[in-house]
């Protein structure tokens, strides 16, 4: 698969940034100079970037490097494991949706098209109004606005699955239906998995700045970039920086990962293979 | 050629006239000599979300921009922040100090050319009254008005509200105790026409077509989401006729960040500014910034009734940590000023030593009293949520005097707190039924004497807190005649407020304008402690005070 990847410049170029991010986060505290909470700069509020602050400082005399790269812990972090809950409850909805059939199909299928008509946005706010702000909150809110998309595609898959010689071998000599999914269907379905997985991730970046740039997403003062361009915003006429390099960073982050969906449907798809 | 030149001349010719005999029309009063042609104002419209031009229908959702214009109401603060009498001659008051009698002037007219009289008093508040005001608490304490709270329940029958016309030009106000500061008070009492009431409902006050006014302009048309303009009210007879000839109020202009673009674009003569915006107005144009105080108290308010803020050194705790000064000089640079107490700087009975003595940054004694009440080092404290009523004006400093606090907290005292902005409906019913413990406050002042930020302590009141002792002192401050007296009692009050800190003041707002130089007149002009002030209660002073100068 690498090898079908590898030709994909795009995918290249966005797996690297990704992984460039991926470090930053990891590493943050080796390379940042000060802490994300330590109003440690309040003579120099709003400074601009220079040799200290990289960043320039934000309106409260925090380094607004060490906000920014710490925002990309908690943006991937919640986007990743936001990604991974809705890839549990969609892969195990899809399946049995596609699998079963009949009355099940039905009410999954309702189920997914209730949350298509709804925008995720709404129903993220109206459950962050019941059940309160904060990481772990934003994380299981947004993995369970975010399934549908794989639950379609999983179904989709599974139900052309059905169609093929093995399944109906493994089913003739009288394997459990939870064997034949786990063991023949689902291990076949697994790139559409995969590019859903990554896809889903970029949206629950987004979805999570978006919370946080209404102010009801990750709690004050760990840093979020959809705060940080939400509080930049009253600035903007003069200090442009407050808005900008989280906004530069959360573009990055969306569109590497979108490249790198991109690129592993790409090498994935026996049809276009051939093309490039 | 020569006719499309001709029809071109004509009609610039008559645009030159209905321009010219537009202005002789409505200049009410003559212009300076160096005032423009065209008197038109554009200005950035105050409270856009509001519904009513009608004060005295709803305070929380009027249109504060046109209301204050447009409307009159008994007495109006002049730039001297004076009491002057604006519908009424002359007034007397009982030897008991409990009634008083307004002549009212009889020469004033609604919009529609109905005269002003005293039934419009009377209906304003008797309708108040009966529907129930979202500003009621004001009638009922801060004026005092006679059988309010029983009128309000309906225990009484309307009539026996402590206000009644006595003729047409006769108002008599009954309060329950004597209140020296009544006439400041009334600044907020504005008649309503009960013809427009009776006629399109409350709803009058919500379209040009139905609105009728007695102030000094009147909508001539209202664009909503775009602009709304004001002309000479032709039948104001008041004493304070305007200028200008023209208002242009602009709606999504009064926050500094679009307004001051807007400014700098002429597209509005006025603007607000934010904390960001400075400098570069300091820099480059710096005859245009004007500051002055907004006598508006920013604290935090604690739910006195419940752990952990029933202990008194938790509180006291969380005022001994707070370095007031630190953080008006760099957060909140040029935006607030530090404050110990209630009464603040330059309003009615400051105390500009007690109050900082007492209450003064110490860390160590915050530190000492917090382990005291059996938090050392924070250990064991809930985290808390410090609410914030939504508010797109002060959003902007109360985000970060937030984010402020919850370092300080936290790093001082290892207290946990999330600052987090609530919707005003959910805010102000949590802080009247005291179903949360922690606010981050403002309050700006009503009417301009001590006794108006002290009431809002009594018991009973939206605060969780009570004290006997300071009920006494307040409510005899409040009806003592002699001012020293008074402000001696208030002084021992606010010593019990700031010791027992159900309330910790930490600030006032400064505000800040930036005007173009060409608006002139009286309006503009220092007052007599050398500070131009143009804030929402002067409004009507200003805008028939000032004129479009030529540039």
């Amino acid at each position: 698969m690498w090898r079908y990847f590898k030709k994909s410049k795009l995918g290249i170029i966005g797996l690297v940034v990704i992984s460039v991010l991926i470090c930053a986060a990891i590493f943050a505290p080796l390379i940042t100079p000060v802490g994300y909470e330590e109003l440690r700069y309040l003579n120099k509020i709003n400074s601009l970037p220079s040799r200290d602050n990289w960043f320039g400082v934000d309106s409260v005399g925090r380094d607004y490097f060490t906000r920014v790269v710490y925002g990309t812990r908690v943006s991937l972090f919640v986007g990743f494991t936001a990604a991974l809950i809705a890839l549990i409850v969609g892969v195990t909805l899809g399946a049995l949706a596609g699998y079963f059939k009949g009355i099940v199909d039905w009410v999954i299928m309702r189920l997914v098209e209730i949350f298509s008509v709804i925008p995720a946005l709404l129903v993220a706010i109206f459950f962050v109004t019941l059940f309160g702000s904060g990481i772990q909150n934003i994380i299981f809110i947004i993995g369970l606005v975010s399934w549908r998309n794989i639950c379609r595609l999983v179904r989709g898959e599974i139900i052309t699955l059905k169609e093929r010689e093995y399944f109906i071998a493994a089913k003739a000599i009288g394997a459990k239906p939870l064997r034949i999914l786990f063991r023949h269907l689902l291990p076949n379905a697994i790139a559409p998995i995969i590019v859903g997985l990554v896809v889903c991730s970029s949206r629950a970046i987004m979805l999570e700045a978006m919370l946080s740039f209404l102010g009801i997403g990750v709690n004050p003062p760990t840093p979020s970039w959809g705060q940080m361009i939400s509080d930049g915003l009253y600035y903007i006429q003069f200090y442009w920086h407050l808005p900008l390099f989280p906004s530069i960073f959360l573009a990055l982050t969306v569109l590497s990962l979108s490249l790198v969906g991109d690129g592993i449907r790409d090498a994935m798809d026996p049809r276009l293979r051939g093309r490039s | 050629m020569s006719k499309t030149k001709k029809v071109i001349g004509l009609i610039l010719i008559s645009l030159i006239l209905i321009t010219g005999t537009s202005s002789l029309v409505f200049a009410e009063k003559p212009l300076p000599a160096d005032a423009a042609l065209d008197q038109i104002l554009h200005y950035p419209l105050l409270g856009e979300a509001g519904t009513y031009v009608d004060f005295m229908k709803t305070i929380y959702q009027c249109l504060f921009g046109v209301a204050r214009i447009t409307q009159e109401a008994l007495f109006q603060y002049n730039k001297d922040l004076e009491v002057v009498p604006m519908g009424t001659e002359s007034w007397e008051i009982s030897n008991d100090g409990l009634s008083w009698i307004f002549h009212l002037r009889k020469e004033l007219k609604w919009s529609d050319g109905k005269p002003v009289t005293a039934h419009n008093y009377v209906f304003a508040l008797q309708r108040a009254a009966e529907q129930g005001y979202d500003f009621s608490w004001y009638w009922k304490s801060a004026a005092g008005i006679k059988n309010w709270e029983k009128v309000e329940k309906g225990e009484l029958p309307i009539e026996e509200l402590g206000i009644k016309a006595l003729d047409d030009y006769t108002l008599e106000i009954t309060t329950n105790v004597y209140k020296p500061y009544l006439l400041g008070v009334l600044t907020l009492l504005y008649p309503v026409p009960q013809h427009a009431v009776t006629e399109y409902g409350d709803e009058y006050a919500t379209k040009a077509e139905t609105m009728v006014g007695n102030g000094p302009f009147k909508i001539a048309e209202w664009i909503k989401g775009s602009h709304i303009t004001c002309l000479p009210n032709p039948n104001y007879q008041g004493i304070w006729k305007p200028y200008l000839q023209e208002v242009i109020l602009k709606y999504g202009t009064i926050n500094a960040e679009t307004g001051f673009p807007a400014y700098l674009n002429d597209e509005i003569y006025k603007s607000n500014l934010n904390s960001g915006q400075l400098p570069y107005v300091r820099q480059n144009i710096p005859q245009e910034l004007h500051f002055w105080p907004a006598f508006r108290i920013n604290y935090l308010s604690f739910d006195t009734t419940k752990p952990p803020f029933d202990d008194v050194r938790v509180r006291q705790a969380f005022s001994y940590v707070l370095n007031r000064e630190e953080l008006c000089s760099t957060v909140l640079k040029d935006v607030a000023i530090p404050e110990y107490s209630v009464l603040i700087t330059g309003f009615p009975g400051h105390d500009p030593i007690e109050a900082k003595e007492l209450s003064e940054y110490n860390i160590e004694l915050a530190r000492k009293l917090l382990a005291e009440a059996g938090y050392p080092e924070g250990k064991g404290f809930p985290e808390l949520e410090l609410w914030i009523k939504k508010n797109e004006q002060n959003t902007i400093i109360h985000i970060p005097a937030a984010t402020y606090f919850q370092a300080q907290f936290k790093e001082k005292l290892g207290i946990n707190i999330i600052p987090r902005i609530i919707e005003r409906k959910t805010y102000t019913d949590a802080q009247n039924q005291h179903t949360h413990n922690f606010f981050f406050e403002g309050y700006g002042y009503d009417y301009l004497d001590p006794s108006n930020f002290m009431d809002l302590f009594l018991s009973g009141g939206r605060h969780a807190w009570s004290n006997p002792e300071y009920d006494r002192l307040v409510r005899e401050a409040d009806t003592t005649q002699d001012w020293d007296k008074r402000i001696a009692n208030y002084r021992k009050a606010e010593k019990i407020l700031i010791q027992e800190a159900p309330i910790v003041a930490v600030f006032q707002r400064i505000d800040n304008s930036v005007w173009k130089p060409y608006l002139k007149g009286e309006g503009v002009e220092p007052n007599k402690n050398g500070i131009v002030i143009w804030d929402t209660n002067l409004y009507q002073y200003i805008f028939t005070h000032i004129y479009i100068a030529k540039h």
